[in-house]
């Protein structure tokens, strides 16, 4: 059964930080940190660092929020100021240890995992195989927006001309379909 | 488990984008609000604010208590200041004249002398 779960848009959380309430945040944090910090962990190839780099970013761009177009996603600004901080992370190690050519391809192969604490750390391999069956689980239309707007990174307007339904119903149902997989996903922890 | 709703939303999309680190710490949010509150300028807080007009306040009747009261005591001193020279001054003549009676006296008593001679 699914349950009313209010998940506001980036933009609206964006807003409510702007105007003071600085709580609002931590939902954006919440969404986007563990992108946020598998993008670090391509260039730093550590997860202590990449979680210490990721940090950074979150609160470069807490104060940066005013700068924010909202013409672009959250998540491509973001992402942006994530790799210039990875960026300028290894340059600044490089200095400190021996000079080596950095790009950003050459950062994007192999890594490592190593923490001290294994305790205190979600493990998100496990998770991967239980995720797959929620998205089938959804109905075609909603699986198929939900993969246009968080997989392809597309924008409302872009998929309301792109399935020719207006934006109201595109934002309607990306919140139906959210709200589905919260649910799905909640049961799935419930019974284990 | 995850228990909050942008928690998960965020991890069911991280890995349906198979964009997910091996594990990640499960205090990463916690201690990324925690390093913004602290590194937030706390002035647009409507209670500084109110505190900050408080404070003006307060400093505004202090001061200007303290001027009012310096004002009367500086008063009182210029006329402590005045009898004081006024008493100085009489003494001082007092002191003029009397000298100066003891040496009249003091030659009227020799002139006698001279004049018995």
């Amino acid at each position: 059964m699914t349950r009313n779960i209010i998940i506001k848009d980036d933009d609206e959380i964006i807003q409510e930080c702007l105007s003071g309430n600085t709580g609002a945040y931590k939902n954006l944090v919440d969404k986007y940190q563990i992108r946020i910090i598998n993008t670090c962990y391509k260039y730093t190839k550590n997860i202590n660092d990449a979680e210490d780099v990721a940090q950074e970013v979150f609160l470069k761009a807490f104060q940066n929020l005013s700068n924010f177009k909202f013409d672009s996603k959250f998540y491509s600004w973001i992402y942006r100021i994530a790799v210039n901080t990875c960026l300028n992370y290894i340059n600044s190690r490089e200095k400190r240890n021996e000079k080596e050519t950095i790009s950003e391809e050459n950062c994007l192969n192999e890594v490592n995992v190593s923490n001290d604490n294994p305790g205190e750390y979600y493990q998100l391999n496990e998770l991967i195989d239980k995720i797959q069956p929620l998205i089938e689980k959804l109905p075609e239309d909603l699986s198929n927006l939900i993969k246009l707007y968080e997989i392809k990174d597309l924008t409302y307007e872009d998929i309301s001309k792109r399935l020719d339904i207006p934006i109201g119903t595109v934002r309607s149902r990306l919140h139906r379909a959210r709200n589905m997989l919260i649910s799905e996903f909640r049961s799935l922890s419930d019974d284990e | 488990m995850m228990n909050n709703n942008y928690k998960i939303f965020g991890l069911i999309v991280s890995l349906m984008r198979n964009d997910n680190p091996p594990e990640i710490s499960k205090d990463f949010s916690e201690n990324v609000m925690q390093k913004i509150l602290l590194n937030k300028k706390p002035e647009d807080t409507k209670y500084n604010n109110f505190l900050k007009v408080a404070a003006s306040v307060f400093f505004a009747v202090i001061t200007a208590y303290s001027l009012i009261s310096f004002e009367q005591s500086e008063t009182n001193v210029v006329s402590v200041d005045i009898i004081n020279d006024k008493t100085d001054n009489s003494e001082l003549i007092k002191r003029v004249r009397d000298d100066s009676a003891c040496i009249k006296i003091e030659n009227s008593i020799e002139e006698k002398n001279d004049s018995c001679k």
